[in-house]
């Protein structure tokens, strides 16, 4: 199959058509197997239907170049601005009074070709080098890396999109590259986000922007939690969960542990002025509920993944093991205040972040004491494995304890820097999770078992 | 018998249309530009005198040697320099060449499929080719590069020349004569198709083939019936002008008569004086110059014959240049304005620069004439005298033997679209 060439001739002197007409360019036609299918110059024209590639001379100077323009990006795969001309506009774009706008015509002016239709690849020059069109002829043929011309000019302007799943969505026009999504999204196992593109169009991306789940995203949330512009946001918006509460159809808030331990860490607050926070938002009842007391029914050796994440993910990447998987009841009817962004797709779900706004709102003077309304815990005979790396070592070790209750938590340091988790003074995450550990501890022991509310068992 | 036929004639240099209209005996052919207009006598209103030829070169690529030569010397003369005699020689060895080039590549890829006898001829492209490849490396040589060279400037030239760079010139000219002659051998062969065109007059710069080499105004314009001396005065010789209800300016000679000019305008004009001319090639001349006169057709056999005289007159330039000789002269520090003009032979025929200046040096008024203009009436005139002719045979016609004739006799004139800025296309 030989590569089909075209030649397109716009307004300009015809001097980088000129250039090629040598023996050295149409000897290297023959030997790249090229067949020139489209040059007025030479009396080929008409009858080709597509172009592999199209080398266009000269800027757009009337409709009629327009038209001709338009039909050669129409038919061609690859589209070369060859010259000053195409590229910039020419000698002929200096000119303001347009005499061929006066005549009638509509475009009148000199515009380089990018003012219309996408341009691949172009040569710089007036006239072109014919050693650098012969270049790029062969990288393109024989798809090497392209560097003649370079990209000195962003040219190109490639539009930004939107990319969602189900719970997420990722705006790239606000990204700034940082890459704390990309490394995120590797460390919990779903590389589902990469870079795409090259040099100054990178961005991040799924593979061929496809949507977020079928690139193997588990909405745990982390490069939401991580991204520093505001690039990836969640679909639902907390004002339509807040006038739900308003308008009194959710009266009971469940919060877990974890949360309030990283509200207290993080607006250095009192368990008491937490629950007081919440109930001031518009719930009459709050219970502290940690989904770990849906161990207790476990026999044995049972998987408890704390939220759908952990189900996506050893479901994805250990499925030998998702027959043992358990899954946790969560209150319906109710508000379910977690750490995990993940339970939005589930059930009334506010993030810890979200509600730290909330609370911030309110103002920390007007914050009383309150107790919370009653508590759900279990903090006995469970080993908790964070993190897919811990948990491959544990789950492949032959000399796993059989009787003991298992609880995966998929987010690296586990639910205490969980993705919805809230804002931290601190920026280095082991001394935040070293803090935070020090605080669940604390109202587990000192706070919420002395008050007697420990239930047995599940309440659902 | 009623034929309207529409043709976007291909393989010349630009884009232009031929439309012709056929009712009973009255035929009637107009040549348009679709190019758009670039306007390029407007850009350079305000410019330094120096950044002219720079801009005016980009109207056409296809000869840049020539306009930049003819606005250079329209600088010159507006800024009362006198260039030393080396740099007019090396000038016009640059044009020369490029002439050479033209030719070339328009006996060797325009016209070529016109004639089976050329296509089928393995011999002829591969001739073709060398020489062209010759005659590329030797512009790039002296140029500095194929096209838009970056080498001129009024005064001079913008860096000295080594004399081994002439050597190397001379060495690949002297490499393509056998090829040049075969070339002509094998082109004179051709049997043109018959045509009696009218008769227009033949202009061209007096003994523009040779070596002599204008400097300044004024010039001296030969034509087949009278001599003109042409300067400020070139408006009223090279008149442009509406013509019936053609949407295209047009050129006639005072106003009033077709004329032609180019490679076949000059070999007439120069068999009169004829100096330095070698006998063998005034022989094959003048053997030629009836047809020349009477077929335009007959321009390929023009290109290829002055393409052999411009091949001798350079080897014998050159082997005279010295190019330690070679200088640049700066404007004085007192002008206060002028006017100047540059004619020099482009390609396709005579190309006239006119550039008006003002004291800061500085360009208030410009115009350009350039040779597709020039002839662009007489491609219509033979057309409609081909078409007529084609009429008048007994053979039955049709319209795309019509067409095919027409495009055919367009492109033995070799108009080049880019330097026709003022064939204007108007609103249809």
């Amino acid at each position: 199959m030989s590569v089909r060439l075209a030649v397109v001739p716009l307004s300009s002197c015809d001097g980088c058509q000129y250039n090629l007409l040598n023996e050295e360019f149409l000897d290297l036609l023959k030997g790249l197997n090229v067949k020139l299918v489209f040059w007025p110059l030479l009396g080929l024209g008409d009858g080709a239907e597509t172009y592999d590639i199209a080398l266009v001379e000269g800027s757009v100077m009337s409709s009629r170049d327009l038209k001709t323009l338009l039909d050669a990006r129409k038919k061609s795969r690859v589209l070369v601005a060859m010259g000053a001309c195409a590229l910039l506009g020419g000698v002929q774009a200096w000119s303001s009074n347009s005499i061929s706008r006066k005549l009638g015509d509509e475009v009148g002016f000199s515009r380089p070709i990018n003012h219309y239709v996408k341009v691949d690849h172009h040569v710089r020059g007036c006239p072109v080098n014919v050693g650098e069109v012969i270049k790029l002829l062969k990288s393109l043929i024989s798809g090497d890396l392209i560097y003649v011309g370079g990209r000195r000019f962003n040219y190109v302007s490639r539009d930004s999109f939107k990319i969602s799943g189900s719970l997420l969505e990722i705006e790239t026009s606000k990204c700034v590259v940082c890459g704390r999504c990309v490394e995120a999204c590797s460390l919990i196992g779903a590389k589902a986000l990469n870079y795409v593109f090259k040099g100054i169009q990178t961005t991040i991306s799924t593979p061929y922007q496809e949507s977020l789940e079928s690139a193997g995203c588990v909405n745990c949330g982390l490069c939401f939690a991580y991204c520093p512009v505001g690039a990836i946001s969640l679909k639902t918006k907390t004002e339509d969960l807040l006038d739900k509460i308003r308008e009194g159809f959710l009266r009971t808030a469940y919060i877990e542990p974890e949360a309030l331990t990283s509200l207290i860490e993080s607006d250095n607050l009192e368990l008491g002025q937490v629950i007081s926070a919440i109930k001031q938002i518009g719930f009459t009842k709050v219970f502290i509920y940690s989904n770990l007391c849906e161990a207790r029914n476990s026999v044995g050796g049972e998987i408890l993944a704390r939220s759908p994440v952990e189900l996506s993910i050893l479901s994805k990447q250990i499925p030998e093991y998702s027959v043992y998987l358990l899954t946790p009841r969560i209150p319906q009817d109710s508000v379910y205040i977690s750490q995990c962004v993940s339970w939005r797709n589930v059930v009334n779900s506010l993030t810890t972040r979200e509600l730290q706004l909330l609370i911030r709102g309110l103002g920390m003077e007007k914050l009383d004491s309150e107790r919370p309304d009653g508590v759900v815990s279990c903090w006995e005979d469970v080993i908790l494995v964070s993190g897919l790396k811990d948990m491959r070592q544990v789950l492949l070790n032959p000399e796993k304890p059989i009787d003991k209750r298992i609880v995966f938590e998929a987010c690296p340091g586990g639910c205490l820097l969980g993705g919805g988790q809230s804002i931290s003074k601190y920026n280095d995450l082991t001394k935040v999770l070293a803090k935070r550990r020090e605080i669940l501890k604390k109202i587990t022991t000192e706070n919420l078992i002395p008050h007697g509310l420990q239930l047995k068992a599940s309440p659902f | 018998m009623s034929i309207k036929l529409t043709s976007e004639v291909v393989r010349v240099a630009g884009e232009s249309e031929i439309l012709v209209s056929i009712e009973g005996e009255k035929v009637k052919v107009e040549y348009d530009s679709l190019a758009s207009l670039r306007s390029f006598e407007s850009l350079v209103i305000g410019r330094k005198y120096w950044e002219v030829p720079y801009v005016v070169s980009r109207v056409c690529g296809v000869c840049s040697h020539a306009h930049f030569w003819a606005s250079n010397l329209a600088m010159e003369s507006a800024l009362g320099i006198k260039v030393d005699e080396a740099t007019s020689i090396l000038r016009d060895v640059c044009n020369k060449l490029q002439i050479l080039q033209n030719h070339i590549i328009h006996l060797g890829f325009l016209v070529l499929p016109d004639y089976e006898y050329l296509v089928k001829n393995d011999k002829y492209v591969n001739t073709l080719l060398k020489v062209n490849k010759v005659v590329n490396e030797a512009l790039r040589l002296l140029g500095g590069r194929l096209t838009n060279p970056n080498v001129y400037i009024p005064g001079g030239f913008t860096e000295d020349l080594k004399q081994s760079v002439i050597k190397k010139v001379m060495n690949l000219l002297e490499s393509v004569g056998n090829d040049l002659r075969e070339l002509a051998n094998i082109i004179l062969g051709i049997e043109l198709p018959e045509l009696a065109d009218p008769f227009p007059e033949y202009v061209s710069l007096r003994n523009s083939p040779s070596v002599t080499v204008p400097v300044e105004g004024p010039y001296v314009i030969d034509s087949s019936e009278n001599t003109y001396i042409v300067y400020e005065n070139y408006r009223e010789i090279f008149v442009e002008r509406y013509l019936d209800l053609s949407m295209s300016k047009k050129c006639l000679i005072n106003g009033e008569k077709v004329f032609h000019t180019g490679a076949r305008a000059r070999l007439i004009n120069y068999l009169r004086d004829g100096s330095g001319l070698s006998s063998e090639l005034r022989y094959l001349i003048a053997g030629y110059e009836q047809l020349f006169k009477k077929n335009p057709f007959s321009n390929i056999y023009a290109k290829i014959i002055e393409s052999l005289l411009i091949h001798e007159n350079l080897l014998q330039t050159l082997s005279s240049l010295d190019t330690g000789k070679l200088s640049r002269v700066r404007p004085g520090n007192n002008f206060s304005g002028g006017f100047g003009v540059g004619i020099v032979e482009a390609p396709r025929g005579l190309l006239i620069h006119y550039y008006e200046l003002n004291p800061e040096m500085r360009v208030i008024k410009a115009d350009i004439i350039t040779p597709t203009v020039m002839f662009s009436k007489h491609i219509e005139v033979s057309s409609e005298a081909l078409i007529k002719s084609l009429l008048a045979s007994k053979e039955e016609q049709n319209e795309s033997l019509i067409k095919r004739f027409v495009e055919a006799l367009v492109r033995a004139y070799d108009p080049c679209i880019p330097c026709a800025v003022h064939v204007i296309k108007m609103k249809r």
